[in-house]
């Protein structure tokens, strides 16, 4: 009876001490960081590949759709991507189609988060790299938008025409730029549709982790040049060039939690199965 | 009156939509400006809907807070005040304005945050209280999730190499057969509603019922 309750106990554990045990196993990294290791995935290094081909200078459009959500997530996966540009001397021309919140990444990007590589490669807004903003439309917008830029933007983010921004010189339509990098959520079947599959647009993925298992095919197929995926992502990009930064620092916790995940699930069906081993026999003594 | 109110957005929508699909499979100069155009209004239009959409969330709550409606008046009057908020800071300064950066960074971002890091606690106490193998469908499941989880983080090569390779077996055989018959049948789905929308099958989409 009291190894039956034990079994009982921990199948019905309060859900508290679950959470408890979390935040406690996600802690630990943060004050002690364990540096688990880190390997690189092959669609990620053929993204960091297909980017470090390119010629210096080439010009890049870099579309971010991705709401406070997952800023988590993705922020750490374009400063990775967006500090190679900038060692690269890249011209890079950022725009958002489907999500208005993600017009603020690109300024927090260079302003706040890369503002010392910036600063380092004397980089300059409107000549090296101009933000668009959000353009809304979503997918009508994209289309637009390849055909004639100017169409569906005349101003950058912050309000000053494009003709007075020497970077826009240069663009015209989107056969303009060399290419592409997505990243987010809500728009990349968009950008796929839109922009890759009519125009050849080479591309590559930053997505959430649970856009991951939805956009492999495209990276199967060799619609998109490589892929990437969460904070997962940004350290392995992190790795591949060799420049520490938040995706790295935070692996730590994210496979304790993981890690924790499948512990609960086997512990969860270890308790299950016992329990239920041994409440047999009783009934079955009973019905005797 | 019948012909302005059922007939005439279907005529503009089918010649519009055959403009902007034949330029999708005919490079001509004229169409090709054509559909540019067509697409720089639906960019307005879009902007114009977001409009609405504000509007329409202002007067909802607005009617919730004068009826005060039991057990949801107050939230109104958060998301009167937060929207106006943003509204304000952002026309006044534009989106650079410190104010509505402050607010944004500061609110809008650690809110959605909370909301996402909840999946985490309710995914932690629904693994242990809920995953349980009652069934060998169950048990497929539970394993490849578990294969998935631990191949999705460096960890798991580290404790057996056989889990990233299982891992990216099912990502790249079972899960990717069943997204791609499900996106073939999607596709020829929205295909068909194309069709049916151009021609004026589908009412709804022009926002009468199925009868009119």
């Amino acid at each position: 009876m009291t190894e039956k309750s034990i079994f009982s106990k921990l199948d019905n554990i309060d859900r508290r001490i679950l959470w408890l045990i979390f935040i406690a196993f996600c802690s630990i990294p943060v004050f002690y960081p364990l540096g688990l290791p880190i390997t690189v995935t092959k669609p990620t290094l053929d993204l960091v590949n297909a980017i470090k081909a390119l010629p210096d200078g080439s010009k890049i459009f870099f579309e971010d759709d991705y709401t406070p959500l997952g800023h988590q997530e993705v922020t750490p996966e374009c400063i990775a991507i967006v500090r190679l540009l900038i060692s690269k001397k890249m011209y890079i021309v950022f725009a958002s189609f489907y999500t208005p919140e993600a017009a603020l990444w690109p300024p927090y990007i260079f302003n706040v988060a890369l503002s010392k590589e910036v600063e380092a490669a004397n980089y300059k807004y409107g000549v090296n790299y101009a933000f668009l903003g959000f353009i809304p439309g979503g997918d009508t917008s994209v289309s637009a938008f390849c055909l004639k830029i100017r169409q569906v933007a005349n101003v950058d983010y912050y309000g000053t025409p494009l003709d007075q921004l020497p970077i826009m010189n240069n663009f015209e339509k989107i056969q303009d730029f060399n290419f592409c990098v997505t990243s987010g959520s809500t728009g990349l079947a968009g950008m796929l549709s839109q922009m890759q599959a009519p125009y050849k647009m080479p591309m590559v993925i930053l997505c959430m982790g649970n856009d991951y298992s939805n956009m492999v095919r495209y990276y199967q197929a060799g619609a998109i040049k490589g892929l990437t995926s969460g904070l997962r992502g940004a350290a392995e990009i992190e790795m591949a060039l060799n420049t520490p930064g938040e995706g790295m620092s935070s692996m730590d916790i994210v496979q304790g939690g993981f890690l924790l995940l499948v512990t609960f699930i086997i512990i969860g069906n270890i308790s299950y199965f016992v329990a239920k081993y041994r409440s047999k026999p009783l009934q079955e003594g009973n019905k005797r | 009156m019948s012909f302005i109110k059922r007939d005439l957005p279907v005529v503009i929508s089918f010649i519009l939509g055959i403009i902007v699909i034949t330029q999708y499979f005919w490079i001509d100069p004229t169409l090709t400006i054509t559909s540019t155009t067509i697409q720089g209004w639906a960019v307005v239009i879009w902007a114009f809907m977001m409009s609405i959409g504000v509007i329409n969330i202002f007067i909802r709550e607005t009617r919730s807070i004068i009826s005060k409606k039991a057990g949801q008046w107050y939230y109104s009057i958060i998301i009167v005040v937060f929207l106006s908020c943003m509204i304000l800071t952002g026309i006044i300064g534009t989106t650079n304005n410190p104010i509505y950066l402050y607010l944004f960074n500061n609110f809008n971002i650690p809110i959605n945050q909370a909301v996402a890091s909840l999946l985490a606690f309710f995914t932690i106490s629904a693994a242990f209280r809920a995953f349980k193998a009652r069934s060998l469908e169950v048990l497929v499941l539970l394993f490849s999730a578990c294969v998935v989880l631990l191949g999705n983080v460096p960890i798991g090569s580290t404790i057996s190499w056989t889990i990233p390779w299982t891992r990216d077996w099912i990502l790249n055989v079972p899960n990717l057969a069943y997204s791609r018959g499900i996106n073939a049948g999607a596709a020829l789905g929205i295909l068909g509603l194309g069709i049916r929308t151009l021609l004026g099958y589908q009412r709804s989409a022009y926002g009468m019922g199925a009868e009119e």
